[in-house]
């Protein structure tokens, strides 16, 4: 990617994850406050809302975005939800704590001089709180910003995204920049909190004695917070595709994934008028993108075959393609355009020099040497019925260990010698990078992952011109081609833009000889 | 005694904190214009007498009066207004300016600002205190410093009476005597009458026109 590109990249992730973070903050701090007060002045809601709030945060925020998925769908909705429910325990534990612990004798005096409940509580406990606010605030600052990383996976964007991509795409630079723009968003976010909580400036404006050059000097950083949102806001203008032809395009957290998002973009933006939003590494894959399609949320994405018979479907056996075009269209709604041409199916890799040493050239052989081998592979592999459970069903392995791990760890981990077996793709750039060998499924276990491009019959019928373009890709991207296009990717670190743009040229090329 | 007008009077008062009876049928009639000091061992119910006369509680028997109206918590806000309150070490508010507290109870009345300003100037020679300290915060002052406020916060809005739960406790001698002469100038100079609690026997015999020992 040039540099331009990169740059304008990372203007809409930061603009996206200060907007977020901005938005949850203003409501965490209206309700976490409200809550506290509330907390304080009522037992009776503090034996409810207290156990509530902790309860909320010890459960992993990472699930907590999934839990959410079904009920509100994938995207800002999702994100702002969770981000509040955590944020919220810092700032109602520190409201609450904060006008606990106004001195009795204070009240005393403010109460025996004649004021009431309402003056009590502006004139007293609200501004003696506020420290013990601001620093819950603090707190939770740092924290929805980090936390703002993690809402890329259900696809809200936010500087995570970059991390998510370098994750998937194996791009050390993307995850280190990503990281460090959080690292330094948070930086910036403790300071400006800070600067209300320095010399009492947030207190004494509301006591009304603040001096001239501490008003001055919060107005100026409050002016400059407004600058940058106005600015993220007009610059990624999340209004302007309200009116406009828009299409959403979503694609899984892998390399592939995203160079087919990026493929269908660009030959929709080059071909039509229509605006084109990128969804791409939404986290789950098909169990998070499916359901978003049936609500509306995203508009098409490239599923497999035997994902949509087995995780979609629920079928235990595949049919032809006829079938599931009709079973996808009867009960949801959707349509399968033609097949691409790649089948991306499970399979058992191990290192070549081992394979050779021990004479291992099927899934068979596998069984029988099983007990020298640390299996490793994603979540979803353990998970997913038509996986590990069901392989281990037809192949009885019993590997010395197994690993589970982060689906774009796999190949660090046999690399590094961490395991020797794993799942693998059969488009997959790292087989060829590591010298690693693809075991044959003698037993014909894995079913056919043939790549198709799922979407929503709405759609097509509101933009009817895109039938014939999305056709143009069937049959056009082999196993062969995809793996080289992994290759570029993950390998040669070419960006998705990038390899679209180059195989789309040769595609139209192709169309005018 | 009689020919005076009785501004506090406590009828029969029974309270108790939970299972603890502090005050049984206590009675006492308090007159205008005089300096009434509660003395007793820790525990006697004096400051719980103080607290019951500005409605910050409420008996569970018998009843107060103010000026010969009765004192009940849904009358009390309006009560504490026209009666002066002083604690220990001035108790200000350490958030709000030195000003900002002596103006206290008049803002509380929505007082315009330049009655505010009029008002302190009065009463800033009265307790020997200089201009320069109004804009400074309460722990920027001595301990002595800070209860000459927090008369004044406590008298500002003219009350009829002024009730201090042991003002001077907290001092060292040489400050408390000069505060108490001070209290007792004031006393002198107002028509106010003053309610004490102290635990120094001394210090109410130089200060109150009627001991009640409890």
């Amino acid at each position: 990617m040039d540099l331009i590109d990169r740059i304008g990249y990372f203007l809409t992730l930061f603009s996206e994850h200060l907007l977020i973070s901005f938005l949850a903050m203003f409501i965490v701090s209206v309700f976490g406050v409200a809550i506290g007060i509330w907390v304080f002045y009522s037992a009776k809601a503090q034996r409810i809302i207290m156990p509530t709030v902790n309860f909320l945060y010890t459960i992993p925020s990472i699930a907590m975005f999934g839990l959410l998925i079904p009920i509100v769908g994938i995207g800002l909705q999702n994100a702002l939800i969770v981000l509040v429910l955590y944020g919220l325990l810092p700032i109602v534990h520190s409201t609450y704590s904060g006008m606990k612990e106004v001195p009795y004798n204070l009240v005393d005096a403010a109460k025996g001089l004649g004021s009431t409940p309402l003056q009590l509580f502006r004139h007293i406990y609200f501004p003696l709180a506020l420290p013990s606010i601001l620093s819950g605030l603090r707190i939770t600052t740092v924290m929805v910003i980090a936390l703002t990383g993690l809402a890329a996976l259900i696809g809200a964007g936010g500087l995570g995204q970059a991390i998510f991509r370098g994750l998937n795409t194996m791009n050390t630079s993307l995850i280190v920049t990503g990281s460090l723009g959080i690292s330094l968003f948070a930086i910036l976010g403790d300071k400006f909190v800070g600067t209300l909580e320095k010399k009492n400036n947030l207190q004494r404006i509301i006591s009304r004695n603040a001096l001239p050059s501490q008003k001055h000097f919060i107005y100026i950083n409050l002016a400059v917070l407004a600058v940058l949102l106005v600015m993220s806001l007009a610059y990624i203008n999340p209004f302007a595709s309200a009116k406009e032809r828009v299409i959403t395009i979503a694609s899984k957290p892998m390399s592939e994934q995203y160079i087919l998002g990026e493929i269908m973009s660009q030959l929709i933006e080059n071909e039509t008028d229509i605006h084109v939003i990128r969804q791409f590494g939404i986290g789950g894959g098909t169990t998070n993108i499916h359901p978003a399609l049936l609500s509306g949320d995203l508009d098409m994405y490239v599923e497999y075959t035997g994902t949509a018979w087995m995780n979609v479907l629920n079928q235990k056996s595949q049919l032809d393609f006829g079938q599931l075009q009709q079973q996808y269209q009867e009960n949801y709604q959707l349509k399968w355009l033609g097949l691409l041409g790649m089948n991306n199916t499970y399979a058992i890799a191990i290192p070549e020099s081992i394979a050779a040493q021990k004479q291992i050239k099927t899934y068979s052989d596998l069984v029988r040497h099983s007990g020298d081998f640390d299996f490793g592979a994603e979540f979803e592999f353990f998970e997913r019925a038509d996986a590990y459970p069901s392989l281990i069903k037809v192949y009885p392995f019993k590997f010395a260990k197994l690993h589970e791990m982060d689906i774009s760890l796999r190949y660090k981990a046999i690399e590094e010698g961490k395991v020797n077996a794993i799942d693998a793709f059969t488009t997959d750039a790292q087989i060829e990078a590591l010298n690693l060998q693809v075991l044959v499924d003698d037993k014909h276990f894995f079913p056919d992952y043939e790549a198709g491009i799922v979407i929503r019959e709405a759609i097509l019928q509101q933009y009817p011109a895109l039938t014939k373009l999305l056709m143009q890709l069937e049959g056009e991207i082999s196993t062969d081609k995809m793996r080289k296009m992994n290759y570029q990717l993950e390998v040669l670190k070419e960006t998705p833009k990038a390899i679209a743009q180059e195989f789309l040229a040769t595609l139209r090329n192709k169309h005018e000889q | 005694m009689s020919n005076k007008k009785i501004v506090v009077a406590v009828n029969n008062v029974t309270f108790s904190y939970d299972d603890k009876i502090v005050l049984k049928d206590f009675c006492l009639n308090i007159e205008a214009g005089s300096f009434v000091c509660l003395t007793g061992e820790s525990g006697c119910g004096k400051s719980t007498l103080l607290r019951l006369m500005n409605g910050l509680l409420i008996p569970q028997q018998g009843d107060i009066n103010i000026d010969g109206k009765r004192l009940t918590a849904e009358n009390a806000i309006d009560t504490r207004r026209r009666i002066g309150y002083i604690l220990q070490e001035g108790a200000l508010f350490p958030h709000l300016t030195v000003y900002q507290n002596m103006i206290y109870c008049l803002t509380l009345l929505n007082m315009s600002s330049e009655a505010c300003q009029k008002r302190i100037d009065e009463l800033l020679p009265l307790v020997n205190l200089s201009h320069e300290l109004l804009d400074q915060f309460p722990d920027q002052l001595s301990g002595g410093q800070r209860q000459r406020v927090g008369i004044i916060r406590g008298i500002a809005h003219r009350p009829a009476i002024v009730l201090m739960d042991e003002p001077f406790s907290a001092l060292d001698p040489e400050t408390r005597e000069s505060l108490q002469d001070l209290v007792k100038s004031i006393h002198q100079q107002t028509n106010t009458t003053f309610i004490m609690v102290t635990h120094s026997l001394s210090e109410a015999e130089k200060l109150g026109t009627a001991i009640v020992n409890m």
